[in-house]
């Protein structure tokens, strides 16, 4: 893989990693390729942990959910089927560890949390922290939250969501619902 | 409010980025994990066609897993030295940044911090530390505090080299050696 590409790139370019398609990066990811793998993991890394912080309301463990999902994905490249799926995959792994952990029961009571540090700091206007926001969704049940984060944040159809989330895309889409009614109350307040 | 509205409310949360220490810890686990792997020579196949192979392979692993542990003492543990290549190999990743490696129950936790650090290198020490029946060891510096999480408490350590060379560590309350429970053992990691 070092052979591929400009000198001037490299994996930590963006614009270079984005420019490879995923499914070749995983072909030669699965080949051996180290470059290749990390160029995944840098081009996903940051939709994986943004993905499990909206869900959890929770930046320390969606870091480690984010870690914990990309290992996994090394451990299981063989597994995937569809490597143009790649991001979808990821996903549906980061929700279901996002589950496990609520399962768990270590997460705190929503009216205990600072949602502050949920967001970017105020003082940069074009990034404005709606504190009201991270604290809305936290009220809503983990799966309408997941669903919401899935179609109003990924911008996922409600059947990529579905298949996502594991479930027919009539439930997500009646997740949906209940959770924009909800949404709706809270932040018209 | 129109689903419009509710989108462009959302959109407002922008989640802040993931700290540098967070994102290299996570691509260091994650590379190891890489590394670690099986590799694959072919295209993807069906899953017959890697039956002999991998009964072939399970069967050798077992039979060397079960001579192991019949010829291991149940308490083995690898002298402290041993871990210099591990402590040389997360230097090299993390560029400084590198506070501490905490191996404990199979598992490493790193500890990193956001900006790089000198370290010299007469000050890397190794520390062993049992409560108990858990077993933790510390890959550090002289002078860094390292806090674990045992199932006895929150137990602090911070080593020392002192002026004849030899790693003392220094707990909350004096030298973590006199304290009761524990058992200690520390070295300076050398040849790296």
């Amino acid at each position: 893989m070092t052979s591929h590409g400009h000198p001037d790139e490299s994996p930590e370019d963006p614009d270079f990693c984005s420019a490879l398609p995923d499914a070749e990066l995983l072909t030669l990811a699965a080949s051996g390729d180290e470059d290749a793998f990390r160029m995944l993991f840098l081009k996903h890394y940051s939709v994986v942990r943004s993905v499990a912080a909206r869900i959890l309301c929770d930046l320390g463990t969606a870091d480690d959910i984010a870690q914990e999902t990309f290992v996994r994905f090394a451990r299981s490249m063989a597994d995937i089927r569809d490597p143009s799926g790649l991001r979808a995959w990821l996903l549906r792994v980061a929700t279901h560890l996002c589950r496990d952990h609520f399962r768990s029961g270590t997460r705190r009571a929503s009216r205990e949390r600072d949602f502050s540090a949920l967001c970017l700091p105020a003082s940069d206007e074009q990034s404005q922290c709606f504190h009201d926001i991270p604290a809305a969704l936290a009220q809503l049940p983990p799966l309408h939250r997941e669903a919401v984060v899935l179609v109003f944040y990924e911008n996922l159809s409600h059947a990529e969501a579905a298949r996502v989330a594991d479930c027919a895309v009539s439930t997500l889409s009646w997740r949906i619902m209940l959770a924009k009614r909800t949404l709706k109350a809270l932040l018209s307040r | 409010m129109n689903d419009s509205e509710l989108r462009q409310k959302l959109a407002a949360w922008q989640i802040p980025p993931s700290s540098q220490a967070a994102r290299s810890r996570a691509e260091w686990h994650t590379l190891t994990a890489f590394r670690n792997r099986g590799t694959r020579s072919g295209p993807p196949g069906s899953p017959l066609f890697y039956f002999p192979k991998l009964a072939v392979i399970s069967a050798v692993l077992l039979v060397a897993a079960s001579t192991l542990f019949f010829l291991q003492p149940v308490h083995h543990a690898q002298p402290l030295q041993n871990s210099a290549p591990l402590l040389a190999e997360l230097e090299e990743f993390f560029q400084g940044r590198l506070a501490a490696a905490i191996q404990h129950n199979g598992s490493l936790d790193l500890q990193l911090a956001e900006e790089p650090m000198n370290r010299p290198p007469d000050q890397r020490v190794a520390v062993r530390i049992a409560v108990r029946d858990e077993s933790f060891v510390i890959l550090t510096y002289s002078g860094q505090s390292v806090c674990l999480e045992t199932g006895a408490g929150r137990i602090c350590v911070t080593p020392l080299i002192n002026g004849a060379g030899e790693v003392i560590l220094l707990g909350e309350s004096g030298l973590l050696e006199h304290q009761a429970g524990l058992r200690t053992e520390a070295h300076l990691l050398q040849g790296i």
